[in-house]
């Protein structure tokens, strides 16, 4: 009769219940080894280091531009002087000695 | 009590707990294994096969969109290996590793030598013959669990059933009267 099942016990996997068990676990050592899952505490430190480097690369956005403009001069004393000693000695300045000193860069700050 | 259902096993496995899908190994990979066994007619190659497809299957995890049905998902991924494997002419000689295996009793040797006549016998049937009457006569599966499987209507099951232990006791007849 064909309708009866058959012994095919021999060729089972789980016929040697300790070597089962040792495939079971080298499966899913290979399994983990092969492809760490992501639990919760990982997913929160995998995004955390996401926004630091957000916010690093933000900082930097808003650093660089100042950074690479240009220093102002540096504030000079020359107009101060310079009218001291005019002042002092009671000369008057010619026309192009004002001149000259309206045109030297000047501190801003 | 904690959920031991595929579906929860499948989440929890998500997740990264190794237990969690420990047991989902356990569960599945004597079915994972006859299927592969059915393909490539080698115990090492289907027991390195399933390995394989378990380990895909981990990496797949999120992709496996019925978690309820994870043996019947499971089993495309093994039979899809065992495919690749086939093709790739990665078999070898079933004889060689079952007399590979060390015999320390005359009851084991006589294991071995039912082993190479089953396994002969499953040679003349084809594929779909050898997965059916392993999922059935050795694990235990229902027609609507192998149909599900397997993508066959379950009369289908039925038929390949009936062919497969025909000629296997056929086979079986053979071996023992040589």
């Amino acid at each position: 009769m064909s309708d009866e099942r058959i012994d095919l016990e021999a060729l089972s996997a789980a016929r040697n219940p300790a070597r089962y068990e040792a495939l079971v676990q080298r499966i899913t050592a290979a399994a983990m080894a092969g492809a760490p899952k992501e639990t919760v505490a990982t997913s929160l430190v995998k995004w955390g280091r996401v926004a630091m480097a957000g916010a690093a690369l933000a900082s930097l956005a808003a650093w660089v531009p100042a950074w690479v403009r240009e220093e102002p001069a540096a504030p000079s004393h020359l107009d101060a002087t310079t009218y001291a000693s005019w002042a002092h000695a009671g000369e008057v300045p010619s026309s192009v000695d004002v001149l000259d000193l309206s045109l030297e860069p000047t501190d801003v700050r | 009590m904690a959920d031991d259902s595929d579906s929860a096993l499948v989440a929890r496995s998500r997740l990264g707990d190794a237990g969690a899908f420990s047991a989902l190994v356990r569960r599945h990979l004597r079915a994972a294994i006859s299927v592969g066994l059915a393909v490539l007619q080698s115990s090492a190659d289907a027991e390195d096969n399933a390995q394989d497809a378990f380990v895909v299957a981990y990496q797949a995890l999120g992709t496996c969109k019925e978690p309820a049905r994870f043996g019947a998902w499971l089993l495309r991924i093994v039979r899809t290996r065992a495919l690749n494997r086939l093709a790739q002419r990665k078999v070898r000689a079933e004889v060689d590793v079952v007399m590979d295996e060390a015999t320390s009793s005359e009851a084991e040797a006589e294991q071995l030598v039912l082993r190479r006549h089953l396994m002969k016998g499953l040679a003349a049937l084809t594929q779909v013959q050898r997965e059916v009457v392993l999922l059935h006569d050795l694990e235990g599966w229902a027609h609507a669990e192998i149909a599900q499987a397997l993508e066959l209507s379950e009369t289908n099951s039925r038929q390949h059933l009936f062919q497969a232990r025909k000629a296997l006791r056929a086979k079986l007849s053979e071996a023992g009267d040589e």
